[in-house]
């Protein structure tokens, strides 16, 4: 008879989901509002990478207190993170629920009846990488850090999940819904009853549009192949790649809860095979549940108390010993329990363990038979992989070259230092997820691949709003300054420059003056003069045409935004070089470098530009 | 699972008698008026009334209450019971004090005083150049919004009308309007006078651009454009706030130097008849304005201000 226990596992997954909804409601809370609250970079700052990151890369702590709450976070919640909280495990564990239901793999299975449970096919535990893996990577990727190379440091799986709700979920989401939500609107607006729903739906999206991301496609082969080694293998990125996980692999050794079973263990095997993450002998443990929900004699307990088998703790030999054995040979575990004097119960259902499959046996051969103990960290791997990633960054420089910027790369408000701005920036995309106008983009490798990701502002999809500077209230590692607005609004993205072999007024015997009127600075950086156009007679015709004065410009990029041609503007954002060669180049002040604030002076001693 | 052809027949002309259900659902909610329909103002309450008043005065809550009053009351305008949609200029992330955008305290005189008379239902509406939302919170007319019964309206990409142009537009054939342009009893022209670098000055014909979308094209022929409009949009009630005016930098401005108080109030039944006005606050002739000259040419408006009949009043 089956005693009455909690159910752990269904406890477990509520929290997930729970998880996952206050991430989304982080998420979605994400927009325009003239302050943001204290708590809207929060998901960042208990993220214990972040800190470790920012300190190898910068040498400092943005933040003493939240580095200190999640340095106690790491220790006290350690792996029961990914088991229990983790938005991309919870994604990856729902992929692998949905494995068996999903259609191409049914197909591809035909024919395969379903199995009676007495023989369940047992998961793939075998080991696909090097043991610990992921804490060698980790290692690697810190000595990239320490030279000022984030490359790969978008593994980290709140990053991950923030931008993959960014770049991909909130666009592929918001087009369908949008489309659905115009057209009920447009249809039903004027019955009594029908909410006014184009509001609220403008409050949490962009209005007006759907928001699109540049060269997404990349980022969407990433998590592809993310959730297809998911497929290949239960929490393959967990148990071999993920940065986090990696350090909370270390801290879990000195967590107190582990598993636990007890002493009168018939070693019927059940925990191995509903195991989620490599078998329970594997070095650490997810707590997820599902061997206390298979144990149907319920001899496992996380809880404090009873022999523990772990690499650390009050290890039980002999249990550990005869359970390895009892996957070999179905006779050992008999042996075992004829050793230890285990008498088996009725509860105990030793039909499973002489059911499974050879290679499911061979799997554990060698961990279990072959080397007891649980594989620890190697100190000489370690340093292997730390001297990979010392050769891997000549060789990601090898990438960038001597490259300059592009000109029309332009970077968000305040950031002048190019180099401080790609170690700062964790590419979290929380500048893209507020920007009101959806400008602010992920480059690719423009700037180098190890700012790969990182926020860019493409002027011809939104100019930078003059009055709002959310982007430096957004960023978490204060890469893109916190400025106050009117510091903020003196701020030099760029020049505007205009093309004067398209631009209207310089082409036909039209005005236009759209860029004009938009133009925010209060002495407008664009002004309009007079000039003459021949029509197709040869007639001229007097123009307003626009000109730029560069020592008034800040760049926003309005005027690209707003330019009514078609495909390329008129009027693009260029970069400046800051400082004294912008001075030589123009003959102006340009932006200050690399400190904020004393920009775009309207000193009387400039001389304009582009007319 | 394979289909026999009666069950194929069957299921599908299910699913097309559910879809034309739909559909006459969707019909049978539908209503409202239909596009374009503008009643001409009632000739025999025009006599009574004037259809100019000039406002000068403190407060610009009370200039626009007095102004309506001295048009002969919202009531001359406004059933109980109608819808109203006023058109204030809200184009701008600007606070008030910078006159790029209609003063909070006109927009909400015209709200409460619709309110007062029954209105149905009151949609403040404005096709922005700034981001929307951050224009409201700046140019306080997002408090009038969070505090009255008027809502303002975010814009439903399909919810465009096309509108053809009426007899005497030279330049525009049609333009998109916006759905609540149509559909109300009662639309409130309500800008702000100012400058404006290619327009001259924008008053309530140029606050019509603010009813219609793709207006980069008709940027290349602004002047024939504004005209258009004013004789395609006739809002019945228009109430140019000249609270404080932007005199240099226009539309958007940002520098108080540019700024000039003026305390007055204009409100007149034709938005081409209050610019003519208008253009003496910046000490413009109407002839000199493209759009107004426009119309002046077309026989729509006086251009001459001694030739209207004004009320002025002291408040």
């Amino acid at each position: 008879m089956r005693r009455r226990r909690f159910n752990w596992k269904a406890l477990r997954i509520t929290s997930q989901i729970v998880a996952v909804l206050l991430v989304g409601s982080y998420f979605f809370a994400l927009v325009y509002q003239q302050q943001l609250h204290w708590w809207q970079t929060l998901l960042f700052q208990l993220d214990p990478l972040t800190h470790l990151y920012l300190l190898i890369s910068t040498h400092h702590l943005t933040s003493w207190l939240y580095a200190l709450i999640a340095l106690v976070l790491l220790f006290a919640v350690s792996r029961i993170f990914c088991g229990w909280a983790c938005p991309l495990g919870a994604l990856l564990d729902l992929v692998s629920a949905l494995r068996g239901r999903l259609l191409l793999l049914n197909r591809w299975r035909r024919g395969q009846k379903a199995r009676p449970l007495s023989s369940i096919k047992p998961p793939n535990h075998r080991s696909l990488l090097p043991a610990n893996f992921d804490v060698y990577l980790l290692g690697a990727l810190l000595v990239l850090a320490a030279f000022r190379s984030p490359t790969l440091w978008l593994l980290d799986p709140i990053v991950f999940t923030f931008k993959f709700l960014t770049v991909v979920i909130l666009p592929v989401l918001d087009l369908p819904l949008r489309t659905l939500v115009n057209g009920l609107d447009a249809r039903f607006y004027q019955t009594g009853w029908w909410p006014p729903v184009m509001d609220s739906y403008a409050l949490y999206f962009t209005p007006y549009q759907n928001p699109v991301y540049t060269d997404t496609t990349i980022f969407m082969l990433l998590a592809a192949t993310i959730i297809a080694l998911e497929l290949v293998q239960k929490r393959f990125w967990c148990r071999y790649i993920c940065p986090l996980g990696a350090m909370l692999r270390l801290t879990y050794r000195s967590h107190p809860l582990k598993r636990r079973i007890r002493p009168d263990c018939a070693y019927c095997l059940k925990c191995e095979v509903s195991c989620n993450f490599g078998g329970t002998l594997e070095t650490d443990c997810l707590y997820c549940m599902e061997c206390i929900h298979a144990c149907t004699p319920a001899k496992i307990s996380f809880l404090p108390g009873g022999p523990v088998i772990s690499r650390s703790g009050s290890v039980t030999p002999p249990v550990l010993l005869s359970r390895g054995e009892a996957m070999l040979r179905p006779q050992a575990a008999e042996e075992g329990r004829a050793m230890h004097g285990i008498a088996p119960t009725e509860e105990d259902d030793l039909s499973l363990a002489p059911t499974l499959r050879a290679d499911f046996k061979q799997a554990y051969r060698q961990r279990i038979c072959g080397e007891l103990q649980p594989e620890g960290i190697s100190r000489r791997l370690l340093l292997e992989y730390a001297a990979a990633g010392f050769v891997a960054y000549p060789l990601l420089k090898l990438f960038d070259g001597r490259r300059e910027l592009p000109l029309d790369f332009i970077r968000p408000p305040g950031v002048y230092d190019e180099a401080k701005f790609t170690e700062l920036c964790l590419k979290c995309g929380q500048c893209m997820k507020v920007c009101l106008t959806n400008g602010l983009q992920p480059s690719l490798v423009e700037a180098g691949l190890s700012a790969l990701w990182t926020p860019r502002l493409i002027s011809r999809l939104g100019y930078c709003e003059f009055n709002c500077n959310l982007c430096g209230q957004a960023c978490p590692s204060g890469a893109i300054p916190k400025l106050a607005l009117e510091e903020k609004q003196r701020q030099v993205l760029g020049i505007a420059f205009f093309d004067r072999s398209r631009c209207i007024p310089y082409v036909l015997p039209n005005n236009c003056t759209v860029c004009e009127e938009h133009c925010p600075t209060a002495d407008k950086a664009i002004k309009m003069r007079a000039g003459s156009v021949a029509d197709k007679d040869g007639k001229l015709h007097e123009t307003q045409q626009p000109y730029v004065v560069p020592s008034l410009c800040i760049g926003c990029g309005i005027c690209e935004k707003k330019c009514p041609l078609p495909g390329l503007s008129a009027v693009r954002i260029f970069r400046t070089p800051p400082g004294d060669a912008f001075k030589s180049s123009y003959g102006v002040a340009g932006p200050a470098e690399p400190a904020p604030g004393n920009s775009g002076d309207t000193s009387s001693d400039y001389s304009t530009y582009g007319g | 699972m394979s289909l026999d052809r009666r069950t194929f027949l069957t299921r599908l002309s299910l699913a097309l008698g559910g879809i034309a259900a739909g559909m006459a659902a969707c019909k049978l909610f539908r209503g409202g008026p239909p596009v374009g329909q503008f009643a001409a103002t009632d000739e025999a309450e025009a006599a009574q009334a004037g259809n100019l008043v000039w406002v000068e005065g403190k407060d610009p809550y009370a200039n626009t209450v007095r102004a309506v009053k001295e048009l002969g009351g919202i009531e001359r305008f406004l059933k109980k019971g109608q819808r109203v949609t006023i058109l204030p200029n809200v184009g701008w992330a600007r606070k008030p004090e910078f006159a790029a955008t209609t003063n909070p305290q006109v927009v909400r005189a015209l709200v409460d005083m619709c309110q007062q008379a029954g209105a149905k239902s009151i949609s403040l509406f404005c096709n922005p150049c700034n981001d929307m939302r951050m224009s409201l919170d700046l140019s306080g007319i997002g408090d009038v919004i969070h505090s009255t019964a008027a809502r303002y309206e975010f814009i439903n990409e399909d919810g465009w009308n096309e509108h053809t142009a009426v007899p005497g537009c030279t330049h525009l054939k049609k333009a998109d309007v916006y759905r609540l342009i149509d559909n109300c009893d009662l639309l409130i022209n309500c800008p702000i006078a100012k400058h404006h670098g290619s327009s001259q000055l924008t008053m309530c014909c140029k606050n019509l651009m603010g009813a219609v979308r793709d207006r980069g094209a008709i940027h290349q022929s602004l002047h024939e454009g504004i005209a258009d409009l004013t004789m395609m949009i006739p809002a019945k009630l228009c109430v140019l706030d000249a609270t404080r005016i932007l005199l240099r930098n226009g539309p958007t401005g940002g520098n108080l130097k540019d700024v000039k108080v003026c305390n007055t109030i204009i409100a007149g039944t034709n938005a081409a008849e209050v610019d003519v006005l208008g253009c003496g606050l910046f000490g413009s002739a109407p002839k000199d304005i493209g759009f107004l000259k426009l119309l002046g040419d077309r026989g729509y408006v006086k251009l001459d201000p001694a030739k209207l009949a004004v009320q002025r009043v002291k408040a």
